[in-house]
């Protein structure tokens, strides 16, 4: 498929410490890729440096084949924005606000009216429209940026926590808008909230210290990162000197406890029975057996096993 | 990129609309009541002879415009910048930072400009100046080049520092300069010899001392106004630099 956004060597330096080292990476046009991984890892930062946000120190970043420093103006008219942080214009309304940005991009005023009126029905912005941005919770604006952002149809959404701040029902909407514009639109977003993320990406990228430690759809990354199953077991009573038993059984992979639960991962589901028979006798309330999920994958102890 | 910053400034206008007419219709009587009712019975006639209120007219309108071209400028370039992040995000439209500077200012300096016009048609009335309407547009073009240079040096000050206090102690020490050190309100021959020679060479006693000229002499200086506007694109050009680094885009 071809390439919608190319990066090549590209790095970002904040003084003498490295936030991105020497990208290369590629992604399909109308593709929908969420970025994920620990707080400072530099996910916000290459979202920043493909909206033009920002300048990388080095390396090169192409949109739809066009290097991003040569052609500047081009290429911005190809990118719609939403930062993390709420920056519309407090005194103008969300609609004095969307239509600023439309006129900016110099798109004709009945277009931006319809995109306006189109995209703040699909997100239930409409009653909020004639308020001043500095009047409405942060969720509103947020919505009010999402669809500023396309005011001028880019090719590439670029959007850092794009429900950050909101509802369940504006999730749920937003959500549904982004699966919409998917195809259309290449859209990367990043996102601390990972069932979100599991829900909706076609790939995912797991950034560490300014790398990229994954790369691919959920199924496939759990597939081949980590064959462990997730286990639960609910004690009447999880004493110390139990636990401490249980976390002796060889096969048992980083357990932990909540409360009088006893949870932990292995490698087969054998281990549930190894497990099992470690605590016979013992009254048990509950147990679960749990497929794993993208938490796992980035919990960082057992994250460290899997992916060593 | 001018025409979406007007609209904005309109709509800015629009939206707090009772609480800016009050402030601008306050603003020229104060001006008025506080600088020209006291200084015509100290000076009654500047040096040549020119009857006070009539030589101090084009000094006011020029502060009143100078003190307007700072809200919007200090709202963009500093307030939205270093607290609401919405320049950087303006800074995304497909412009350079270069005509970015120069829309900015060019929107600011109208807005300057139309209240200064609506105080200069105010004044004509309360003062008897004898300006011919040929004599006022030769003010109003006096005015842009001043508001272009006061617009500039807001800016840079505006990109430069980075927190509110150095910013407004700034500012204020740039308004004390320009009323008191620029020869608006009184000639710079008060002054000791030698600072009225520093201050005779800051661009805006210049631009002043030639204003005069045009309204009292009738010669039009091009020696300094031509020098003048050359520094206005270069400091724009200048501004448009400083942008650019400072929001490393």
């Amino acid at each position: 498929m071809e390439a919608s956004v190319t990066l090549k060597k590209v790095g970002k330096l904040v003084k003498d410490k490295t936030i991105l080292a020497g990208l290369t990476f590629g992604i399909e046009k109308g593709s929908l890729v969420a970025i994920v991984g620990d707080n400072d890892a530099g996910k916000s930062t290459i979202l920043r440096l493909l909206a033009g946000f920002e300048n990388p120190d080095y390396g090169h970043i192409y949109l739809q084949g066009l290097n991003t420093d040569k052609r500047r103006l081009e290429t911005r008219k190809m990118v719609g924005y939403v930062p993390h942080e709420n920056d519309l214009d407090p005194w103008l309304t969300l609609e004095q606000n969307i239509k600023f940005y439309g006129y900016l991009f110099g798109v004709e005023i009945q277009t931006i009216q319809r995109r306006l009126d189109h995209y703040a029905e699909q997100l239930d912005l409409t009653p909020y429209l004639n308020e001043l941005a500095s009047r409405v919770s942060q969720g509103i604006q947020k919505r009010a940026m999402i669809i500023r952002s396309l005011v001028h149809n880019p090719d590439v959404l670029i959007m850092d926590e794009p429900t950050g701040f909101m509802d369940a029902s504006s999730i749920r909407k937003t959500w549904d808008l982004i699966e919409k514009l998917k195809g259309d639109k290449t859209i990367i977003y990043v996102s601390n909230s990972l069932s979100e993320v599991e829900q909706s990406h076609d790939r995912i990228l797991v950034f560490n210290n300014g790398k990229i430690i994954l790369d691919g759809h959920l199924d496939k990354l759990l597939e081949s990162t980590i064959e462990y199953h997730q286990f639960q077991i609910e004690f009447e009573t999880l004493t110390d000197e139990l636990f401490n038993h249980l976390c002796k059984v060889v096969t048992v992979v980083s357990p932990n406890r909540l409360g009088n639960i006893f949870h932990f991962y292995g490698r087969t589901r054998s281990v549930f029975f190894d497990v099992l028979q470690a605590a016979s006798g013992l009254p048990m309330i509950d147990l679960n057996v749990k497929k794993l999920g993208l938490r796992d994958l980035l919990d960082s102890e057992f994250a460290g096993d899997g992916l060593a | 990129m001018i025409l979406a910053l007007l609209k904005r400034r309109l709509w800015l206008w629009q939206n707090q609309f009772l609480s800016l007419l009050v402030l601008f219709l306050i603003f020229p009587i104060a001006i008025f009541s506080l600088l020209d009712l006291s200084m015509r019975n100290i000076f009654i006639q500047s040096l040549g002879k020119i009857p006070y209120d009539q030589w101090a007219f084009p000094g006011m309108i020029a502060i009143i415009g100078s003190l307007v071209i700072f809200p919007p400028i200090y709202r963009d370039f500093f307030h939205l910048r270093v607290h609401g992040k919405v320049l950087k995000t303006v800074a995304l439209a497909p412009f350079t930072k270069r005509s970015m500077v120069t829309s900015f200012l060019a929107v600011a300096v109208l807005e300057a400009l139309i209240i200064s016009i609506g105080t200069s048609i105010l004044f004509v009335n309360l003062i008897s100046t004898g300006f011919t309407v040929g004599d006022l547009f030769i003010l109003y073009f006096f005015l842009i080049i001043l508001f272009c240079l006061i617009g500039n040096l807001f800016i840079s000050m505006a990109l430069w520092l980075e927190s509110a206090t150095p910013f407004l102690l700034a500012t204020f020490l740039t308004y004390f300069l320009i009323v008191f050190g620029s020869g608006f309100i009184f000639e710079l021959n008060y002054f000791p010899v030698t600072l009225e020679l520093i201050l005779s060479i800051f661009p805006f006693s210049l631009l002043i001392k030639a204003l005069h000229l045009s309204l009292f002499a009738n010669i039009i200086d091009w020696a300094i106004i031509v020098p003048l506007i050359l520094l206005i694109i270069l400091w724009s050009a200048g501004n448009g630099f400083l942008l650019r680094k400072k929001l490393i885009q």
